[in-house]
C-alpha cells in the first residue's frame, strides 16, 4: 500500500482550564489511506471533535496541541522535538498559521460541521458564500468560480442551481445546507475531508439522502474522509475502518467488519450491546454501567477499568499499550487492553466496580461531587 | 416504604383497557399574530390534521416521524397544552377538549409529560427534592410525608436518595433525566407522555433511562405516549407503534407487525433509511426523493403521494407499469428542475428510453418534453401535474384502510390506496 495521506502520530492536546488540566486527546495515533473513509467513533466527551480541529490546528484558548505528528502529503501540520532542556518544543517543519490558512486548510483539507446554520453566514447569499471561497481558494476569477460554484450545487443534488445560488441560507432546508456546505467542501477539490457529525442533526429520510451523495462523490473524486460520529449505524454503513475513542484516547481499530463481528476491546463490545436495533427486537439493553468519568482527572490504568464488566486488579494498576493484536495474515486490529498483554491479568482478581456488581441502581455517582 | 403509597390508582379502567382516546384531533396555527395578520392572513399551518387512536392502559405506544409532522404538536395538544382547533381527547371519561380550566387542572394529577431537553426543563435554582415535590404542592398532594415521598422516587428512578439537596446542574444528562421522570412520577399519575426523552443523550446512558423507564411502567402500571424520530428506541420501547407524515397517521400497528409487515411507502422508506449497525446487514438505502411539502398546503388525499415511489397511475390511462414509472419519474424530476434540458435526445433517453407510450398519456407527455425543451418548464409541470399527479386516486380520496396483522392480534391501519382491493394490494413486493 503507499504511503497513507494522513498520519497522526501520539498527537496530544490539553486544556489548560481553572480546575486543572483536561488531557482532551492524549496521545492518539491512525492514518488514512487514499480513497479511504476512516471512522471516528466515541461517546460524547470521548475527544472525537477535539481531534478533528487539532488535525486542522483550530484549537483554541485554552486548548494547545502540546504533543504528537501530524503528516499530511509529508507536510507536517504538527510536528514536536525535544529542545535542549528536555521540553517539547514545536519544530521548524511544523507549518506556521499562515501556511496552514493558505495552503492546507479548504485547499487540501475541507471540514463539513455537525450545525450547517453555523458554516454559513445568514446575511449574505449562498452562492456568494461559495463564490468566494471558491475565489480565494482557486486562484480563479469572479466569473469562473460562479460557473464552478453553480456547477457544485448542481452536483450535491440542489435542484435548479442558477435559481438557487442567489437565495439566502434559511431559505434552505436543514437537509439542502448540508449539501452546500458538501459543495463548498469539494470545491477546492481537496484530498482530505473532516467530517464532524454532519448527518447527526438530519431526519433519517434525509442522513440517507446525504450518506448516498457521499458515498457517490468520494467514488467519482476519490476523497479521503476522516468521518466523526457517535452513530454506530453510520459507521456500519459506510466507513472502511473505525476507531473508537474513549476519554481521549484511542482504545480500537480495525476493519470495520472486524470492529463489529471480531470485537477485541470490551468498551466497544459494550457500546454495541447497549444500542437498541432497528432491524431486530431485543428483550433487555445492556446500558454501560456508571457515567463516562470527567477527562480532567481520568481513571489510573485502564481509563474504561471503571464500567468495565471485565476488569480485574490489574485494570486499576496497569496502562495498556495499544498493539496490533491482529493474526498475521489478517488485517491490523490495534486493540488497549491488558487481557491481550502478558500482565497478569489472567491470575488478578475481578475488581469491584459498578459494572462487575449486579445492578446497584446505577447511578450514584454525580458530577462535581459535592458531598 | 410503604407500598400503598406508590401505587394503587383508584379508577376502574382495568389493564388493556382504553385508557385515551383521540379522535380526529386537529391543531391548525395561524401565521403571525395581531388583529391585522389574523384579518388578512388566512393561511394556517396544518400541524396535525385529524388524527385518531386510541391507547390501552400500561401500554406504550410509540409515535414515530421526522422533524416537522406535527409530533410534539400532537402530544401538547392531547394533554390539551394546547388548544385543539377540532376534535376529542377521551381520557377515561372525560373529553379533555372542553373542560374548562380548573377542572383540567386537577386532571392533570392523571396525566404528566416529559421532555427532551433534561437541563431546560428543570430550574436552575431549585434542588432536586423540592422539584420533586413541587407536582405534590400543585396538587395538594401528600401533605407532610412530601419529602419521604421525593426521596423514595429519587431511589425508584436509580438515584442515590441522599442527592435530594443536590443542584440540578450537579448532575449529568442521564441523571437530570431521571429527575424530570421522578417528578412526573410525583402525582402518582397513569398517562406519560415522553416527547424525545432519551434524543439528548449518549447512546450507554439512552440504553440505561430506557430500562428504567420500562422498569417504572411495570411497577407503577404506567400507560406511555412515547415520541421519538428514532426508529430503533422505538422498536425497543413501544407495545404499539403510529408512523405520523405531515400532519396524520400513515400507518397504526403491533410494534412488531409494523417493523416486519409495513404496509405503507412511507414507513417502508423510513425503515431502509436507518443506518443499521451491522456492516453485514447490507441491503441498499431506499432513499426518498425531495422534501416535506408544506403543511400550510398539504397535498390533497394521501399527504406522501408527491414523493411517494408506489403512487398510483391515473384509472383513464392505460399504461405498463415501466410507462407509469417513467412518466412519474419525468413528471417528478420536471417539479424539481433536477436535470437540464440540453437536448432532445438525452432528455429522452434519459427517461424513455424506449419511447413515450402512445395514445392521450404520450401526446401529453410529448408536448411536455416540447415545454421543457424550449425552457418553459412551469407549463411542463402543471400539465403534467394536472394530467397524472391530480388524476390519481392518491389525490382524490383520503386513504384509509384496515389490513390483516401478520404478527400480533391488534388492529392494523395503513393509510394508503395500494390497498384499496386488499388482494393485490400488498406494498410488500416492490
Amino acid at each position: 500500500m503507499s504511503e497513507p495521506i494522513l498520519k497522526v502520530e501520539n498527537l496530544k492536546t490539553q486544556f489548560f482550564t481553572e480546575e486543572g488540566t483536561v488531557r482532551a486527546v492524549d496521545g492518539i495515533s491512525f492514518e488514512v489511506n487514499e480513497g479511504e473513509l476512516v471512522g471516528l467513533v466515541g461517546e460524547s466527551g470521548a475527544g472525537k471533535s477535539v481531534a478533528t480541529s487539532s488535525i486542522m490546528r483550530l484549537v483554541e484558548d485554552p486548548g494547545e496541541i502540546v504533543g504528537g505528528t501530524v503528516t499530511y502529503k509529508g507536510k507536517k501540520i504538527v510536528d514536536f522535538e525535544e529542545g535542549p532542556d528536555g521540553e517539547l518544543r514545536r519544530s521548524p517543519e511544523m507549518l506556521s498559521n499562515e501556511e496552514m490558512r493558505k495552503q492546507i486548510r479548504g485547499r487540501e483539507i475541507a471540514i463539513i460541521f455537525q450545525d450547517p446554520m453555523e458554516a454559513l453566514n445568514p446575511v449574505f447569499k449562498v452562492g456568494a458564500q461559495l463564490r468566494e471561497f471558491i475565489e480565494i481558494n482557486r486562484d480563479v476569477s469572479s466569473k469562473r468560480a460562479k460557473e464552478i460554484a453553480v456547477d457544485m450545487l448542481r452536483e450535491v443534488g440542489i435542484p435548479e442551481p442558477e435559481k438557487r445560488y442567489e437565495s439566502y441560507p434559511h431559505q434552505f432546508s436543514g437537509g439542502m445546507r448540508q449539501r452546500v456546505i458538501i459543495a463548498m467542501a469539494l470545491a477546492c477539490e481537496p484530498d482530505l475531508i473532516i467530517a464532524d457529525e454532519p448527518t447527526t442533526a438530519l431526519d433519517v429520510t434525509v442522513e440517507g439522502q446525504i450518506l448516498d451523495l457521499v458515498e457517490d462523490l468520494q467514488q467519482k473524486y476519490n476523497t479521503s474522509f476522516v468521518w466523526v460520529t457517535h452513530d454506530l449505524g453510520v459507521v456500519a454503513e459506510i466507513c472502511d475502518r473505525v476507531n473508537v475513542m474513549y476519554l481521549g484516547e484511542i482504545i480500537e481499530q480495525a476493519d470495520v467488519d472486524d470492529l463489529f463481528h471480531a470485537t477485541r476491546h470490551p468498551y466497544t463490545e459494550a457500546l454495541l450491546n447497549s444500542i437498541p436495533r432497528p432491524d431486530q427486537s431485543v428483550d433487555e439493553l445492556n446500558p454501560i454501567k456508571g457515567v463516562m468519568p470527567e477527562a480532567i482527572n481520568p481513571p489510573s490504568g485502564c481509563r474504561f477499568h471503571t464500567r468495565c464488566p471485565e476488569a480485574r486488579t490489574v485494570c486499576k494498576e496497569v496502562h495498556p499499550t495499544y498493539q496490533d493484536v491482529s493474526d498475521p495474515d489478517e488485517s491490523s486490529h490495534f486493540v488497549s487492553c491488558v487481557k491481550y498483554e502478558d500482565v497478569g491479568y489472567d491470575d488478578a482478581e475481578s475488581l469491584d466496580t459498578e459494572a462487575t456488581d449486579a445492578f446497584s441502581g446505577g447511578l450514584v455517582e454525580a458530577r462535581g461531587d459535592g458531598q | 416504604m410503604s407500598k400503598a403509597m406508590m401505587s394503587e390508582s383508584t379508577d376502574d379502567i382495568g389493564f388493556g383497557d382504553t385508557l385515551l382516546r383521540v379522535e380526529g384531533l386537529t391543531k391548525y396555527f395561524s401565521q403571525g399574530s395581531g388583529l391585522i395578520a389574523s384579518l388578512f392572513n388566512d393561511e394556517e399551518v396544518k400541524a396535525v390534521d385529524d388524527v385518531t387512536f386510541d391507547i390501552a392502559k400500561g401500554e406504550t405506544l410509540g409515535l414515530v416521524g421526522e422533524s416537522g409532522c406535527g409530533k410534539s404538536t400532537l402530544a401538547r395538544t392531547v394533554l390539551r397544552l394546547l388548544e385543539p382547533t377540532d376534535g376529542a381527547v377521551w381520557f377515561k371519561d372525560d373529553n379533555l377538549a372542553e373542560m374548562s380550566g380548573e377542572e383540567l387542572r386537577s386532571m392533570r394529577e392523571d396525566m404528566q409529560m416529559i421532555f427532551q431537553d433534561p437541563q431546560s426543563s428543570l430550574d436552575p435554582r431549585m434542588k432536586v427534592g423540592p422539584i420533586v415535590e413541587e407536582p405534590m404542592k400543585a396538587h395538594g398532594l401528600y401533605e407532610g410525608e412530601r419529602e419521604q415521598r421525593a426521596r423514595m422516587l429519587l431511589e425508584k428512578v436509580g438515584l442515590d436518595p441522599q442527592h435530594y439537596n443536590r443542584y440540578p446542574h450537579q448532575f449529568s444528562g442521564g441523571q437530570r433525566q431521571r429527575v424530570n421522570l421522578a417528578r412526573a412520577l410525583a402525582v402518582n399519575p397513569d398517562f406519560i407522555v415522553c416527547d424525545e426523552p432519551t434524543s439528548a443523550l449518549d447512546a450507554s446512558i439512552q440504553a440505561q433511562v430506557l430500562n428504567t423507564m420500562r422498569d417504572l411502567q411495570e411497577e407503577f402500571g404506567l400507560t406511555y405516549l412515547f415520541i421519538s424520530h428514532d426508529l430503533s428506541v422505538i422498536r425497543h420501547i413501544s407495545d404499539r407503534v403510529a408512523v405520523m407524515y405531515l400532519g396524520q397517521l400513515v400507518e397504526l400497528s403491533d410494534t412488531e407487525e409494523l417493523f416486519e409487515n409495513p404496509q405503507h411507502p412511507y414507513t417502508r422508506a423510513l425503515l431502509q433509511s436507518i443506518p443499521v449497525p451491522d456492516p453485514r446487514a447490507g441491503g441498499q438505502r431506499g432513499v426518498l426523493e425531495g422534501d416535506v411539502p408544506s403543511p400550510i398546503d398539504p397535498p390533497s388525499g394521501c399527504r406522501f403521494r408527491t414523493r411517494c415511489p408506489r403512487l398510483i397511475a391515473p384509472d383513464e390511462y392505460d399504461l405498463s407499469d415501466t410507462q407509469w414509472d417513467q412518466i412519474k419519474e419525468f413528471m417528478r424530476e420536471t417539479e424539481r428542475r433536477t436535470f437540464e434540458a440540453d437536448g432532445e435526445a438525452s432528455l429522452r433517453g434519459e427517461f424513455f428510453p424506449d419511447g413515450t407510450p402512445s395514445g392521450e398519456a404520450g401526446s401529453i407527455v410529448e408536448s411536455s418534453i416540447d415545454d421543457v425543451l424550449s425552457d418553459d418548464w412551469d407549463a411542463a409541470e402543471e400539465r403534467m401535474a394536472e394530467s397524472f399527479a391530480e388524476q390519481s386516486i392518491c389525490a382524490k380520496e383520503v386513504p384509509s384502510y384496515e389490513v390483516e396483522a401478520e404478527h400480533g392480534a391488534s388492529r392494523h391501519f395503513a393509510a394508503c390506496h395500494l390497498h384499496r382491493d386488499s388482494i393485490d394490494g400488498s406494498v410488500a413486493d416492490d
